[in-house]
């Protein structure tokens, strides 16, 4: 870290002596161990080091950007002649700016070492388990990974934030496979600082691959039908991440969002909560200052469904006339509800449980259709079948208007702890 | 990219090994609606090496570029390979043997712009967009540019070295009606450098009217009637299922993890007018917007044809699925960044064009609907697919009727191209795929086209 903070101090100096008066200097340094799987068999064993660069410059309200890799001397002068010959060829915008002053800081979380043996030790048993309880299924690219991550971000108005993070992460693809037929593939994951249980045991890994066992055989809703759906946490992101995007300083700059009016007023049901909390306790993943250097706070996104804050940047804050918002938008957060998943699916006359949405980008009004993949039928109260070539369509924007329940039962995978929501009124196709 | 011989440290070598010294570069540039909000430029480069033993492999990567940062590499990834054959111990046999060799450098030989010409180039378009089409809600005007630079060294004896570039203008255009915002997309280019791509800001103004007009008619479109339908999916759409919808599931290392199409081969799987090929580099003496001339484990890189007339004959392949199945690797090892290990990824996954006319295709079409852009597709191995459309008309009493509003067509890849009855004799080629596979990766992907019935999405 000694070493980041000397390279950092020097890049910055520079840029102040070279005349860039506002400006950002954040060097960082990743390591990365990683165990492959390809074919449900361990395949290779992958360490990589890298270092991260990056400078940012106003001058007279013109700015420029610069990313890189290098950190000698000679790769951060080159860096300081680029970045300020960019910002003197641009545009001036009064909105571009620094973050201001900030009491200096050190992040750490889980600082450690990675152990091989572990990581190797929880592999196998993953694989063994997943090879004796769900035989059928087939364990495309997946991988574990220890990851150290030290990032220094210094400012010309004196931010100095530095931290360190540690933790574990693991991905996985799967089908299942039963003579020629075939399930769709799925995909999930997490991240922990610590591997002390079984790696089934996280998040939802257990439950989908006990899922895809059942879809090799599928079935088409037939017709279409307007009904509930039931949105597990694997396919919430999909719905959140629309909500973060449209409320982004792209959509409010531009003034092209379906919510560019609505702050502080009601854009959800009721019942409908979303946090960020990129310091949470709970959560392995951290953002402990933002790109533009800010310390990171956690916030809350929509209260008992009033929208309480755009997601804007300083850059989006200055453009508008709104509030900077105090966090990314990361580590998403939807608090526990009143109902049980049980009793959620047993209030479903018509609907699908949405397991994995594969649909097209939302229109700017919200307007989505997608297939239901690796999702499943439900009538009277149970769930009847897996679902095949089946699409469901709506809008966003409405959609958040109407959830009905939200269960009790949540899924931590690490970066986001969400429920299983029930939404209604969204149409489903099928043959 | 800092030179360095990398012939000089095959004497450490102590298993089959590939050394790799590679440099990404990238330039952007963005307005949105006139105000400069990107303008950046980034560099990622390092030294990569990869080890093979008995079944079992190592990689390490650094951004250090020195002799002794090599030679480190060297003996990390093959401590790594040495770690898990002790617990593996697959005792497979060795790898084939390939040599490729060369130097493919595509940088323009032409005075490169400056920082200023390149803003000013961009700005000028910018002002031409503001000015000519006033009743736009909004507008991005970008650049994006990347050069992929890689020296390749393997115990096999390869030593090659390539510089590829592609460069686009991108291109938003947003117009409001009733409150509603509707756009359509555009990335103008492909392979090369900005300069060998684009002369002057004015040529780029007629493909910016034609995005214009479509969305001026996209504005007043209507929704589409849900269900299966004839439709005819444009040579755009056609690039996208090649690649997502049939490409994938020939990949053989998704074919090793259950692909639908791990037991058709020599079955009839398409249409007889269908024939897939992912071409290495080039198509009718050009080349392809992403030419591979020996991939990442220094395989020369060859034409892999997987559709013949319908018939699935044959599948993607690197070393280690080469000798899976007893065939030659076809030169599909492909690796992003200096510190990403090759995996199997497509190149310029093509479907050859037919001998009809689209008019005479349109015309044959009583209630359909002819889709022209997508803005994003997803497949998976059973080849059901999914794609977003954000651009299409009606076809009805085989004319083109309204314009739509944005949606999503699905169905079984395998299944749908059973329907195509018609090909149209014209094709085109995008350069600006980017596919995602635990690493991104630039794709070509192209091809005439197609009449088929498809799932289509409605309200």
């Amino acid at each position: 870290m000694d070493s980041l903070r000397q390279q950092a101090k020097y890049g910055l100096d520079s840029l102040i002596m070279t005349g860039a008066k506002k400006s950002q200097c954040s060097i960082g340094h990743t390591v990365n161990h990683e165990f492959n799987v390809e074919n449900g068999k361990i395949s290779l064993l992958r360490t990589t080091h890298n270092t991260s660069l990056k400078m940012d410059v106003i001058i007279d309200n013109k700015k420029g950007s610069i990313y890189g890799n290098q950190i000698t001397k000679e790769a951060i002068d080159q860096n300081v002649r680029d970045v300020i010959d960019m910002a003197n060829t641009s545009l001036p915008d009064t909105a571009h700016d620094i973050s201001p002053y900030q009491p200096k800081e050190e992040f750490r979380a889980n600082v450690t070492e990675p152990e091989y043996d572990l990581m190797y030790d929880r592999l196998t048993e993953f694989l063994s388990q997943v090879k004796d309880r769900y035989p059928t299924v087939q364990l495309g690219q997946s991988m574990l990974n220890f990851l150290r991550f030290d990032d220094i971000c210094l400012n010309s108005n004196g931010v100095d934030f530095s931290s360190s993070l540690c933790l574990y992460r693991c991905s996985i693809m799967f089908s299942a496979k039963e003579g020629d037929k075939v399930s769709s593939f799925n995909q999930t994951g997490f991240m922990s600082k610590d591997l002390d249980r079984p790696m089934l045991e996280y998040g939802d890994m257990n439950e989908l691959l006990r899922q895809i066992t059942e879809q090799i055989h599928t079935n088409a809703v037939k017709g279409k039908f307007v009904g509930d759906v039931v949105i597990a946490p694997s396919a919430m992101n999909d719905f959140l991440y629309y909500l973060i995007g449209v409320i982004s300083d792209s959509d409010i700059i531009t003034e092209t969002s379906p919510y560019q009016k609505s702050l502080n007023k009601q854009i959800a049901s009721p019942i409908f909560t979303l946090m960020s909390q990129p310091i949470s306790d709970e959560l392995a993943a951290k953002e402990f200052y933002t790109s533009d250097g800010f310390k990171s706070e956690n916030s809350v996104i929509v209260d008992k469904g009033t929208l309480k804050t755009f997601m804007l940047s300083l850059y989006g804050a200055n453009k508008t006339v709104f509030p900077r918002a105090v966090n990314s938008g990361k580590n998403l957060v939807i608090p526990q509800g009143a109902t049980s998943y049980t009793d959620m699916i047993k209030s479903v006359k018509r609907g699908i449980l949405l397991v994995r949405f594969s649909g097209g980008s939302p229109s700017q009004n919200g307007d989505f259709s997608g297939v239901a993949k690796n999702s499943y039928y439900i009538e009277d109260g149970q769930i009847k079948n897996p679902l095949a070539e089946t699409m469901v369509s709506g809008n966003m924007v409405e959609a958040f208007k109407s959830i009905e329940e939200i269960s009790m039962e949540r899924i931590n995978d690490g970066v986001s702890i969400l429920p299983w929501v029930k939404m209604s009124g969204l149409t489903v196709s099928g043959k | 990219m800092v030179g360095m011989d990398l012939c000089h440290f095959s004497r450490h070598f102590k298993e089959y090994t590939e050394l790799r010294l590679q440099e990404n570069r990238s330039v952007r540039i963005t307005f949105v609606k006139g105000n400069a909000t990107v303008n950046s430029a980034a560099a990622s480069s390092g030294l990569s090496c990869r080890v093979y033993k008995n079944g079992s492999w190592g990689f390490a990567s650094t951004p250090l570029i020195s002799k002794t940062s090599a030679e480190e590499i060297i003996k990390e990834a093959t401590n790594n390979t040495v770690f898990l054959d002790s617990r593996l111990r697959k005792n497979r046999p060795g790898l084939p043997v390939t040599t490729g060799s060369g130097n493919y450098d595509f940088t323009t030989k032409k005075k490169r712009y400056s920082k200023k010409e390149l803003y000013d180039f961009i700005k000028t378009i910018d002002e031409h967009v503001k000015n000519t089409y006033p009743d736009l809600s909004s507008r991005t005007v970008g650049i994006s540019c990347m050069d992929m630079e890689k020296s390749l060294v393997t115990s096999d004896g390869t030593n090659y070295h390539s510089m590829i570039p592609r460069s686009f203008i991108i291109i938003i255009l947003t117009k409001e009606k009733n409150g509603e915002h509707f756009d359509l997309y555009e990335p103008l280019g492909g392979f090369g450098q900005f300069e060998d791509i684009f002369n002057t800001p004015e040529e780029v103004y007629p493909r910016i009217e034609q995005l214009y007009q479509h969305l001026s008619k996209k504005v007043e479109g209507v929704y589409v009637d849900a269900g299966m339908k004839t439709c005819i999916l444009g040579s755009h759409l056609t690039g996208i299922l090649a690649h997502e919808a049939i490409g994938h599931t020939v990949e053989s290392d998704l074919v090793m993890s259950g692909s639908i199409a791990a037991d058709w081969i020599d079955k009839q799987i398409a249409s007889p007018l269908i024939t897939l090929i992912d071409y290495a580099h080039s198509y009718n003496g050009q080349l392809c917007p992403v030419p591979v001339f020996v991939d990442d484990e220094g395989t020369p890189a060859e034409d892999a044809v997987i559709i013949d007339k319908g018939v699935l004959k044959s599948y993607m392949h690197n070393k280690e699925s080469a000798l899976h199945f007893k065939v030659k690797p076809t030169g599909n090892a492909r690796a992003y960044a200096f510190s990403d290990e090759p995996l199997i990824r497509m190149r310029n996954t093509f479907i050859l064009p037919g001998t009809n006319k689209l008019e005479d295709m349109i015309s044959s079409i009583d209630d359909g609907y002819y889709f022209i852009r997508s803005n994003n597709g997803q497949a998976d191995m059973s080849s059901e697919f999914m794609f977003g459309i954000s651009l299409g008309y009606e076809i009805k009493n085989g004319k083109i009727g309204r314009a739509i509003r944005d949606t999503t067509i699905s169905g079984v890849a395998f299944d749908m191209l059973k329907t195509v009855d018609m090909v149209s004799d014209e094709y085109h080629w995008s350069g600006a795929g980017m596919c995602g596979k635990k690493q991104p990766m630039p794709v070509g992907f192209g091809g005439p086209d197609l009449k088929c019935i498809v799932n289509v999405g409605g309200r």
